[in-house]
């Protein structure tokens, strides 16, 4: 192994135990959030056997304490040998963060203007986040768009619920 | 003759082998798109599974998986990019024969030697699973317990690079599980005064959010900018695109032993076709006389990885069927789709259900030979058709359709908001090299476990202690202290990567 291997290697082993440590952190942060809710389980004291309670307390105290020898093996830039983490902070903002802000705009379209234009809007504006850019630009969000509706409503008998606003298929279907 | 009844059942429905037919040919195509796996597939058609009978659903699914895994190796050969991971293995000498022009033998190889190791472990599967559920039918609760904690920690240790990352990845699976009202005393755990969520979790929107949606955004992160059309290299001479008979006797020991390995691999839960490929490919390339051109394009390094990787199929779903423990997540998912449709897994289900579980076999052994005939006529073809679509084209059509998926199941917009939340959550999790598929089969056995373990203190009268007295509950207990330790001493004594151990293999 040359000298620029290694240091690539060295500096993906502090990248990993760096994100090592946030994860260590956030698991931590999760299992103290979750055990203080476990606090308000009801418990009846007089039942035989274990409460509702002890199974996931146990599970958020294994995953606290886990969570904190993640955090600290990472504080100390230790990881596993073969863990290679990929999480870029860059890449999760400009690329996955719309993504996802997309995905539950999606559910909200839903409610508001029913199945077709929420999903004629995200597959457009997916479509265009991933790249796809001329003819297929235009023509994939309405072909899919009428092919699932077809797939799951039509064919498979879906219950589709009523928009909350305006539906274009109801405006469609009274013409 | 259960198993001829099986074949009677589904031979005499045409719905049901239309649905083995079409999981045939779309577990081939979803499995050679690149970053599209068997278990995205399977998340996202199991709302599906609630609109059609039983067996045709977990046909649908079984035969999507089957096929799924042996179609990765398609876009591995041709592309040099792996369908799926299972096909890992099959690039090193897949995709060199295709730049010899070889690319018509190399698929009609894998063809082969996925049909041939799937059929090893699908009838390991008919035989052992019917035998150990004649066993496990006199575990009671306490027995269970173990099984279950020894399912979460191998799981938890060998599914991830990392054992500590793994078995966190099982906790917060488990977690997720005591959403819900309590099974005994049906008290509200973590609902957060959600209505939506007395009712536990649903494994639809998680499975399509950590599967499906993260993928999607694991895609969207990825630059598809340089990806082109692939050039494809014509055969020099006929013999080129064919396998001759003395190719096949050439490969039999290498589809033998790799049958072997994928069939004991599967056995194991958590331990995917993915490791299977690359021990075969190993042991393979140790053993054969020409071990040296191994790498370079020959048949014999891609009949012991396909063999291996399509062997665990079988075996995998010995562990669900014979205790109601899925091994793998491909068996959670059908865990998920046997109590849609209200059957109880476990050793009785041979018993209450036997028309189904024998028409899931006979359903998984007709899948094996069509999705050989699709592969040995048609990979090829398949393979140009796919190369033809960009990727950028399929993934915000694939996140739509997840989304639609997951309202399908319960048709609630509570469950699409669920699964968009998972995928975020998914694709953080697969950055940090936590796993998802060890979150899923843990959500899947956590309820189970809990079951058990309250059970067996309610019958003990020395609370824990009822585990000492119970000698199989002990064993169980001690298999994964010693996979663990194996794991780390082996950690220890040797920093080698997996490419590195084939190298000196």
């Amino acid at each position: 192994m040359n000298t620029s291997d290694l240091s690539s290697s060295d500096r993906q082993a502090r990248k990993t135990a760096r994100h090592d440590l946030a994860t260590g952190l956030a698991i931590l942060a999760l299992a103290g959030f979750l055990f203080i809710e476990s606090l308000d389980i009801p418990v009846d004291l007089e039942d035989a056997g274990l409460s509702a309670r002890f199974f996931p307390q146990a599970i958020c105290g294994l995953m606290a304490v886990l969570g904190a020898i993640l955090a600290f093996n990472g504080a100390r830039g230790q990881s596993a040998p073969d863990d290679k983490t990929t999480f870029d902070g860059k890449i999760f903002i400009s690329k996955v963060l719309p993504l996802s802000v997309l995905s539950f705009a999606y559910v909200w379209l839903f409610q508001l203007f029913g199945y077709t234009t929420a999903t004629l809007i995200t597959v457009y504006i997916g479509s265009y986040l991933f790249g796809v850019r001329g003819k297929a630009f235009l023509l994939l969000s309405p072909i899919m768009s009428l092919l699932f509706y077809y797939l799951f409503f039509g064919l498979m008998g879906v219950f589709e619920p009523p928009a909350e606003i305006f539906d274009v298929m109801v405006y469609l279907k009274n013409l | 003759m259960d198993l001829i009844n099986g074949f009677i059942t589904i031979f005499s429905s045409p719905i049901t082998m239309l649905f083995i037919v079409m999981g045939s040919v779309l577990g081939v195509v979803v499995g050679a798109v690149p970053g599209l796996t068997a278990s995205a597939a399977i998340a996202m058609l199991v709302p599906i599974t609630y609109y059609i009978d039983p067996l045709s659903a977990l046909a649908f699914l079984y035969v999507i998986g089957k096929a799924g895994r042996f179609g990765g190796s398609i876009s591995a050969i041709l592309f040099n990019t792996p369908g799926t991971t299972a096909a890992a293995a099959t690039i090193l000498d897949g995709h060199p024969m295709t730049q010899k022009g070889q690319a018509g033998k190399a698929l009609k190889t894998a063809s082969i030697s996925s049909a041939i190791g799937d059929f090893t472990g699908e009838i390991l599967l008919i035989c052992g699973a019917l035998t150990i559920a004649t066993f496990t039918k006199q575990l009671g609760p306490p027995e269970y317990f173990a099984i279950y904690v020894c399912a979460f920690l191998i799981i938890g240790s060998v599914i991830s690079s990392s054992v500590l990352k793994g078995i966190v990845s099982t906790l917060f699976g488990a977690s997720l599980a005591m959403i819900g009202l309590d099974p005994i005393t049906s008290e509200p755990r973590f609902t957060f005064g959600t209505i939506e969520l007395y009712n536990g979790l649903s494994l639809v929107p998680l499975l399509i959010g950590l599967f499906v949606i993260s993928e999607v955004f694991t895609q969207a992160s990825h630059d598809h900018s340089k990806d082109g059309r692939h050039d494809t290299i014509k055969a020099k001479n006929p013999d080129d695109d064919h396998l001759s008979m003395a190719e096949v006797k050439r490969c039999l020991p290498f589809i033998g032993k790799g049958s072997a390995i994928g069939s004991v691999v599967g056995l194991l839960p958590g331990v995917g076709s993915a490791v299977a490929c690359f021990v075969a490919y190993g042991e393979g390339r140790r053993k054969a006389k020409n071990g040296d051109k191994w790498g370079t394009g020959v048949i014999e390094g891609i009949a012991a990885p396909e063999s291996a990787n399509n062997a665990v199929s079988g075996p995998s779903m010995i562990p669900l069927l014979a205790l109601g423990v899925p091994g793998s997540t491909i068996a959670a998912m059908l865990l998920g789709v046997f109590m849609i449709h209200g059957i109880q897994v476990g050793p009785q289900i041979f018993e209450t259900s036997g028309d189904i579980v024998y028409g899931l076999f006979a359903a998984g052994l007709i899948g094996i030979v069509l999705y050989f005939l699709i592969g040995w006529f048609g990979s090829a073809f398949i393979g140009r058709q796919i190369d033809k679509v960009p990727p950028i084209m399929i993934y915000p059509s694939i996140l739509a359709v997840a989304c639609v998926s997951a309202y399908t199941a319960r048709s609630s917009l509570f469950d699409v908001g669920l699964a968009c939340l998972f995928g975020v959550i998914g694709y953080l999790m697969r950055v940090t090299n936590l796993s998802t598929a060890a979150a899923v089969i843990a959500f899947v056995l956590a309820p189970g476990a809990e079951q058990a373990l309250r059970q067996s203190l309610l019958l003990s009268d020395n609370g824990f202690a009822i585990f000492m007295d119970r000698p199989v509950a002990l064993a169980f207990f001690a298999i994964p202290v010693f996979a663990i330790s194996l794991r780390i001493y082996s950690r220890m004594r040797s920093e080698k990567t997996p490419a590195e151990m084939l190298d000196t293999a």
